[in-house]
């Protein structure tokens, strides 16, 4: 082999191979979004919202589930409630009460909110029955009845910027319809999964309950199974443990 | 027996040594190892003992994502680059070794690869009693601790022996033998190029190093066969000629008068490789995540201490600190700044000495200015200083020149100083109080 030849099959040689890292590069850079679902999250416990991961991720943390009964005159049955606290930055932090949250943050720029908002809320049981957010049907009676300030999270949307975090009491039921009749209920197993809009979502932590049926071997990890309690009682737990979501009422 | 086969002899004798020398330690660090794996799943564990389990998991588990839903662990496993954990899945599979353990044999083996490499290297640089010599690569000077943790400093010091040995071999003759051999070994580069950077994504750094690598030997083999210029001259030379030449391909052009330019494809091969790696599992980290340039995204922003973007100025803001009275508050972000500036001072000693073949003293700048540009303030002491490069530096500023053999004695003495200073630092003093990790810009 000549040295000529062997620059020139060299030069051919280099050349193809950065043309394969260029191809590899523009492959890189248009990956097609993909969408790896759910994982099963712990309650009690910070969870990630993964999305892009240029951008930050948002914390949900889910805690203190539990299926109330509101007073049965109020004729609304029952509901599953919980604690949700959301947040974004690098450490998921606790939120608190604010009387006067800002009505605007016309300094900053609105590509930098991530929104999570009722539809970003997902329910899933077996029956395929739709989850329905309760806090407004509840709000009405602890308003007018009960001595409690609640923060109702899901209700309306909430914006978040770097470093926020918002949290408040979620209730829902299922609403299902057998032989053309609408009922609403709590099933027997189902999850609740949070994402966020704004940001492309690659998984989202869900949660998984079980209530008035014996565990399964089929159960995914972290399955909680709720237990009943009265609702007035439950909102003074709460006012004590999560004074962010519920206070007494002055 | 002959010569080489003397030299060969030795560097085996030599890597056999290392490897005691390797398991030595890695038996004293076993229960530490062990407690990675008890029942009830550790959730937190301390610098590379975290990698060692990931890597080992990648093993069992595949590449998953996130590799841990908790807080703590918000990064992907992406970042734990493929080599290593094909290495332990292959130990694991073929020799049955136990999967807690075969990634600290991988190292340990790898320990003795790389003082064999270096030992070929410094006998193809014409260094004084090679294998000696070559035990500098166990001697990192700043935090020599990093490579005797359970990681992947081991096997990329080892990869980047076997390259500075590559590109180090005598150039073959003009023969149709010679330039086959030439031949195989550009595209031997490039494949170990790929390999290298898969190993450790560290191995970006070579480019530069490569690319000037490339230029000077190439010039070097011109001037034996008539070119009288210099070095740039030579680089625009190789530049006019290739542009020259792409003219040519496409229209009418005279052909330039005929210059003495030989090329050493080599170095180039190597650091095309690299390339290539790196596209590579950009690629495979993007089609895996979903998310646009992946890994690139993970390395400069969820990865953020390691490798923030590059800022030269905030980057001479935080080394300044160092000699800033921040005392008493301020007291872990100066010192622990003044340890990552440590790695480059270190690096360019022997970059400086003219005891050090030129070729090396060309290269080792270059790699700190990649360095300096991506960024790496978190790190230098472990990216820079577990560089096969930077071993042999050392190697060769410690090895005698001439007769004088007593002042080398007192460099290796200097050496060995200033590891077990830093060694007792890490591993005694900073770690203990969870640092290196003061590496912010101190603001008050």
């Amino acid at each position: 082999m000549s040295r000529e030849r062997l620059n020139l099959i060299v030069r051919v040689l280099l050349g193809t191979t950065l043309g394969a890292a260029f191809l590899f590069t523009v492959a890189a850079a248009q990956p097609g979004f993909i969408d790896r679902g759910d994982y099963p999250a712990g309650v009690g416990v910070a969870q990630a919202i993964v999305g892009v991961w240029e951008r930050p991720m948002l914390w949900v943390t889910v805690s203190r589930p539990a299926v109330v009964n509101p007073p049965a005159d109020w004729n609304l049955g029952q509901h599953v409630c919980m604690v949700v606290q959301v947040g974004r930055g690098n450490t998921p932090a606790e939120p608190v009460w604010d009387d006067n949250p800002p009505q605007t943050r016309w300094d900053q720029p609105l590509a930098d909110v991530f929104i999570m908002g009722w539809e970003d809320i997902i329910g899933t049981e077996p029956d395929l029955g739709e989850l329905v957010i309760t806090n407004r049907q509840l709000a009405a009676g602890v308003a007018a009845l009960l001595p409690f300030d609640v923060n109702w999270f899901g209700s309306e949307q909430v914006s978040l910027y770097e470093n926020q975090t918002a949290g408040g009491l979620l209730c829902y039921q299922f609403k299902g319809a057998v032989d053309g009749l609408d009922f609403r209920r709590v099933p027997r197993l189902h999850s609740v999964a949070f994402k966020a809009r704004n940001v492309n979502v690659i998984r989202r932590p869900a949660y998984y309950f079980r209530f008035n049926s014996p565990p399964s071997g089929t159960d995914f990890p972290g399955t909680v199974t709720l237990q009943e309690e009265d609702f007035t009682l439950y909102l003074l737990r709460m006012a004590r443990e999560a004074p962010f979501a519920v206070r007494m009422r002055p | 027996m002959g010569e080489r086969a003397q030299s060969h002899f030795a560097a085996v004798i030599g890597a056999v040594v290392a490897v005691a020398i390797y398991v030595v330690v890695l038996i004293g660090i076993t229960p530490k190892i062990d407690a990675l794996y008890l029942p009830g799943y550790v959730v937190y564990a301390p610098t590379h003992f975290n990698d060692a389990r990931q890597y080992a998991l990648i093993c069992v588990q595949g590449y998953n994502l996130p590799y841990a839903p908790l807080p703590t662990l918000g990064t992907s496993r992406l970042n734990w680059m493929p080599v290593y954990p094909l290495a332990i899945c292959a130990l694991n599979r073929l020799m049955g070794t136990s999967i807690v353990y075969a990634g600290a044999v991988i190292s340990a083996l790898c320990a003795g690869i790389a003082v064999y490499f270096c030992a070929r290297t410094l006998v193809n640089l014409g260094v004084q009693r090679p294998v000696l010599h070559a035990f500098a690569a166990l001697i990192p000077p700043i935090g020599g601790l990093w490579l005797y943790l359970p990681g992947a400093e081991a096997i990329y010091l080892a990869m980047g022996a076997a390259v500075m040995w590559l590109i180090t071999l005598p150039t073959p003759p003009d023969t149709p033998d010679g330039n086959r051999a030439a031949l195989i070994r550009t595209g031997g580069g490039l494949v170990l190029g790929a390999v290298f950077v898969l190993t450790k994504p560290n191995a970006l750094a070579m480019i530069a190093p490569l690319a000037f690598a490339f230029a000077y030997q190439s010039w070097q083999e011109s001037r034996r066969a008539g070119y009288t210029w210099g070095l740039f001259a030579f680089v625009a030379d190789v530049v006019i000629e290739h542009v020259w030449g792409a003219v040519r391909m496409i229209g009418r052009a005279r052909p330039l008068s005929p210059r003495p330019i030989r090329y050493v494809w080599t170095a180039a091969g190597i650091a095309t490789g690299i390339l290539l790696g790196f596209a590579f599992w950009l690629a495979y980290s993007s089609w895996y995540s979903g998310v646009p340039f992946y890994f690139l995204n993970q390395q400069l922003n969820a990865w953020g201490r390691a490798w923030p973007s590059g800022n030269i100025g905030e980057m001479l803001t935080y080394y300044a600190q160092a000699f800033r009275g921040i005392d008493p508050y301020g007291r872990p972000w100066r010192y622990v700044s003044a340890w990552y500036l440590a790695p480059y001072v270190a690096a360019l000693i022997p970059a400086a000495s003219p005891r050090v073949p030129g070729l090396l003293r060309g290269m080792l700048p270059l790699m700190i200015v990649f360095v300096l540009y991506s960024g790496a303030v978190h790190g230098s002491d472990r990216y820079i200083l577990s560089t096969a490069l930077v071993a042999l530096g050392w190697a060769c500023w410690l090895a005698p020149t001439g007769k004088r053999r007593r002042w080398a004695v007192l460099r290796w003495l200097f050496l060995i100083l200033i590891a077990a200073i830093t060694f007792y630092m890490l591993g005694w003093q900073m770690f203990p109080r969870g640092e290196p990790s003061a590496w912010g810009i101190w603001e008050r």
